[in-house]
């Protein structure tokens, strides 16, 4: 009688030592399978990196999208622990760096849309507005105030330039984020 | 022998209990995939900012969330009205005690609309203040900077009182620091003077009491002159409040006469003090009244009386 007790207590010390086995060694290979698949998921996405710096060599494999793809990616992932200041001074500077390498299509594509129907209608416009009122290269921005108007940003700046020492332009900013980098422009004209 | 021994173990193990481990490991699988494809599902991410438009700058309390998308929607839409010139629809979208108090007419409100939005205007909220049921939104306006970009101008901003009151599940739109009309239907008099007060309108910081006087003698009263500058006043419990404009028109009664005022006293209406009464100080019955200043000090001489009235408000 003892005996059939003590048998059946064994079997359930067995049963349960086996379901704890079974249990354990189906999530090791449940995760061995999802970690195979995310080394291959970056072993793809090595290769792409590998022929950005290999383009001599495999062309056409990285377009121009992809790669402003992954820059605007990783501007974003820079932008995410940043406070809304460090922001708005980064989109303003993306702006000027625009202007500064003469890429005055991105930089009016950067400007709102009812800003450019007032002022600019068309890029040639702003790129000849540009070119007349900003340092042709290595613009500076000092940052003088920040003011914020619920969604709005309101940047006080002095735009300078290290090659003419002479030329000293306060502009004014105002800014939109609609997200990370995802944001409107507009600035003060100057009309003289 | 042990090892086949431990072989039908496992073997009868599996028999006996197949269903059981296919369930168990078929859960797990799921459960485990579904919290694999969330964790990787793309989340949307919102920059942090330090703009709570629907937090009290007062008391840091915040507006009930499902109030404020119509709240926003409200302010919104009434701004869009103003700046197409849509008079009537932004009209009838004020409250009934806004519109009789503070725009008794359309034009009244279309002067409003015209002097604040002469060309099209921008706007940012921001909640001020919660007093019960009521939240009151500072909202200011300006131009259209993101399209002006500020050319040729400075940065400024008028700021409004946009209030709210969530009366029966309804949103009630007040403007212009509006906060609400109460009654109050208090009278206090004496053998000289009755005053009615009939009721009052708050706005966000000033109270209107609307009060009519009636001189119940054969003889001039007069209430104020301009001789102090605390002829009318308003207890509010920790202090005494002026009234506003009576220096610039002054209250003279002639015999039996009845007349209607607003007396104007500052008090913000998130203050937590309750108005205690109204304090007539320097209520003079005269013989005679001329209004001249050279006959002012003879005439004060031979007054019948100068006393002060207080009316006490109801406490609740």
């Amino acid at each position: 009688m003892k005996s059939k007790q003590r048998r059946k207590a064994n079997n359930t010390i067995f049963v349960a030592i086996l379901t704890i086995a079974v249990v354990v060694w189906t999530i090791i290979n449940i995760v061995n399978v999802f970690k195979v698949m995310k080394n291959a998921e970056r072993l793809e996405s090595g290769k792409s990196t590998n022929t950005v710096s290999n383009n001599i060599t495999i062309q056409n494999v990285v377009t121009a999208e992809d790669i402003e793809e992954n820059t605007n990616q990783l501007e974003i992932e820079d932008l995410q622990d940043k406070d809304e200041r460090t922001r708005m001074q980064q989109y303003c500077g993306k702006f000027i760096r625009y202007i500064e390498e003469k890429d005055y299509d991105k930089a009016y594509a950067l400007l709102y849309p009812d800003f450019k129907n007032n002022y600019f209608p068309t890029e040639e416009d702003f790129a000849k507005y540009a070119q007349e009122k900003f340092p042709s290269s290595l613009i500076t921005v000092e940052y003088n105030n920040i003011e914020r108007q619920g969604q709005y940003y309101i940047l006080f700046t002095t735009v300078k330039t290290p090659l003419d020492s002479s030329y000293s332009m306060d502009q004014k900013f105002i800014l939109i984020e609609n997200g990370f980098n995802d944001f409107q422009i507009s600035f003060d004209v100057k009309q003289d | 022998m042990s090892f086949v021994n431990t072989r039908l173990k496992i073997r009868r193990f599996f028999k006996k209990y197949k269903k059981i481990i296919i369930f168990i490991v078929l859960l797990w699988a799921i459960l485990f995939a579904v919290n694999y494809i969330l964790k990787h599902m793309p989340k949307e991410e919102i920059p942090k900012t330090t703009y709570e438009p629907n937090v009290s700058v007062m008391n840091e309390d915040k507006v009930p969330d499902k109030l404020q998308p119509t709240i926003e929607s409200t302010i919104d839409t009434f701004i869009q009205r103003c700046n197409n010139k849509d008079y009537e629809n932004a009209y009838n979208m004020l409250s009934d005690d806004c519109k009789s108090e503070v725009y008794p007419t359309l034009s009244s409100f279309q002067k409003y609309v015209d002097g604040k939005f002469q060309s099209k205007r921008a706007y940012s909220i921001q909640d001020f203040s919660n007093v019960g049921n009521q939240y009151i939104y500072n909202v200011n306006i300006m131009d259209d900077i993101m399209a002006t970009g500020l050319t040729g101008k400075d940065y400024g901003y008028i700021e409004e009182k946009f209030v709210f009151t969530n009366d029966d599940d309804s949103l009630k739109l007040a403007i212009g620091g509006f906060v609400r009309k109460q009654n109050l239907n208090v009278v206090g008099e004496d053998e000289n003077l009755k005053v009615d007060i009939d009721y009052k309108d708050v706005f966000y910081d000033q109270e209107s009491y609307k009060v009519t006087l009636t001189n119940r003698t054969e003889h001039p009263i007069v209430i104020a002159d301009g001789s102090t500058n605390n002829e009318i006043s308003l207890n509010i419990g920790t202090s005494d409040r002026n009234e506003q404009n009576i220096e610039t028109y002054g209250i003279v009664l002639q015999p039996n006469e009845s007349k209607s005022y607003s007396f104007v006293f500052n008090k913000y209406c998130d203050d937590g003090n309750a108005p205690q009464y109204m304090m007539f100080n320097n209520i003079r019955v005269l013989q005679s009244y001329s209004g001249d200043e050279s006959t002012k000090q003879s005439e004060l001489d031979n007054a019948i009386r100068i006393y002060t009235l207080r009316i006490n408000f109801p406490t609740k």
